[in-house]
């Protein structure tokens, strides 16, 4: 597969986690398994522990240096796929109610259609209003 | 294979002449070859330290003669140095009280300690395992000693600092992204709309609740079980060891490590790495859900890609 790029550190990280919650098994067992005036599961809680510490400090440098550093968003992706999303149509529910824009959803979906068209056709709003209610930069917060 | 002949209370046994170890480690190699995970070297150095400690608290107590002290201070800063790696073969598959570990480095310490002082190795040493390296301790006060200070170095040298520099590294991306509006997903559907920085404030956030949790065991995590000895009385331990050893510790080490106000707890549970595992638990679950969020992001197909 020439030129496939793997998500390779999420995979080496998600790894190490899967690990860590063994050896937490296993450091449980010890640590609950003294008796009296000693416990002796102290090998193994120690081994376990330390390895954690490693897995973790190690693990979060290279998924740091070889990934985090990197990320950058595909900015003309994320636009296309916030106005494609049906679900804008939950900035209408303060103006028409949930049930109406639920419809509008639903008739976007079948027939294929944008929510505005939808919403225009079935006669809940004009045009203006879509443009002025549905706007994804306004939706990232609450509002009085 | 040429041998020496090292002698415990069980009779003799015949140790490689190049090795600096003694008859009870010889013993658990020839009994416990179970699988191949040996003890963790940073427990062997915090092991060191903790005889090194407690060689100058004897010392200073006049519980060992000094010049013996003094050895065995410099034979343990050898050990500290990574010099003598190869002298500490134990699995972790040996005894649950880590005794034999204990021995192990009570055995170098003091052959390693007699060839400083002009001395030889082996059943002539001017330095005894028991009555001078482990003076006032037993395997049940030093090794959960070891394992705090080395679970504590750890913890705070290494956990701590790699998290932090994940979790700046995330914050910055955070802030960066702060005007990229990305839809939502909940059940794997399209939800409404966030920032994608308000996305990654929760990753950023998930890692500063995990790195106070951690933070929140280290007080436990140093609460020195030396001086308890064998049940946590302190039998045959100077009245002042336990104080002086744990300060003398922390004067080493630099962490802020205590003698622990209950050796009872200390030597019967172990609690505190129980707890602080814990913490790396959750951080384990909160490393999983953003390396899980950054692959499916970064999917070809994901609503919200990101290029990493």
């Amino acid at each position: 597969m020439p030129g496939k790029v793997n998500p390779t550190q999420c995979e080496a990280m998600t790894m190490l986690c899967a690990q860590i919650m063994g050896n937490d098994v296993a450091i449980n067992i010890g640590g609950q398994s003294g008796n009296f005036e000693l416990n002796v599961f102290k090998p193994v809680i120690a081994h376990n522990f330390l390895m954690s510490c490693r897995l973790i400090a190690d693990g979060c440098d290279s998924f740091r240096e070889n990934c985090a550093v990197g990320i950058e968003p595909n900015r003309e992706r994320i636009k296309e796929h916030v106005g494609n999303s049906l679900m804008l149509v939950t900035a209408l529910n303060p103006h028409i109610g949930y049930d109406k824009a639920a419809k509008i959803a639903k008739t976007a979906h079948k027939e294929g259609t944008t929510l505005k068209a939808a919403a225009v056709k079935l006669g809940f709003l004009t045009a203006d209003d879509f443009d002025k209610w549905v706007r994804p930069e306004d939706m990232v917060g609450p509002k009085a | 294979m040429t041998v020496r002949i090292e002698k415990d209370t069980m009779g003799d046994v015949e140790v490689p002449a190049d090795k600096l170890w003694g008859a009870q480690t010889q013993r658990s190699l020839t009994n416990f070859k179970i699988s191949g995970e040996r003890m963790p070297m940073e427990l062997v150095r915090a092991l060191a330290q903790v005889k090194k400690a407690a060689a100058l608290v004897n010392q200073d107590l006049g519980s060992v003669d000094a010049k013996l002290a003094g050895a065995i201070v410099s034979a343990a800063e050898e050990v500290i140095a990574g010099k003598h790696d190869g002298e500490f073969p134990l699995v972790v598959w040996q005894t649950g009280s880590g005794t034999q570990s204990n021995m192990n480095m009570n055995e170098v310490l003091a052959n390693r300690g007699s060839e400083l002082l002009g001395g030889q190795r082996g059943m002539e040493r001017l330095i005894h395992p028991n009555d001078h390296v482990n003076r006032g301790q037993s395997s049940n006060d030093v090794f959960p000693s070891a394992m705090a200070v080395a679970a504590t170095e750890a913890v705070r040298n290494h956990v701590l600092p790699s998290l932090k520099r994940l979790r700046d590294c995330l914050a910055e991306k955070s802030a960066a992204f702060n005007d990229v509006v990305k839809i939502g997903r909940t059940h794997l559907q399209d939800a409404t709309p966030l920032t994608l920085g308000q996305e990654i404030s929760g990753w950023v956030a998930q890692l500063d609740h995990g790195i106070k949790h951690l933070e929140s065991s280290v007080p436990h995590l140093c609460e020195l079980a030396l001086g308890g000895t064998a049940v946590g009385t302190g039998l045959n331990a100077h009245p002042e060891y336990a104080t002086r050893v744990a300060a003398k510790l922390s004067e080493l080490t630099g962490h802020p490590i205590v003698t622990a106000p209950n050796k009872f707890e200390s030597l019967a549970a172990n609690d505190a790495l129980v707890f602080a595992h814990g913490a790396l638990k959750t951080l384990a679950a909160s490393l999983t859900k953003i390396a899980n969020d950054v692959r499916w992001l970064a999917s070809a197909r994901a609503p919200a890609s990101v290029r990493s």
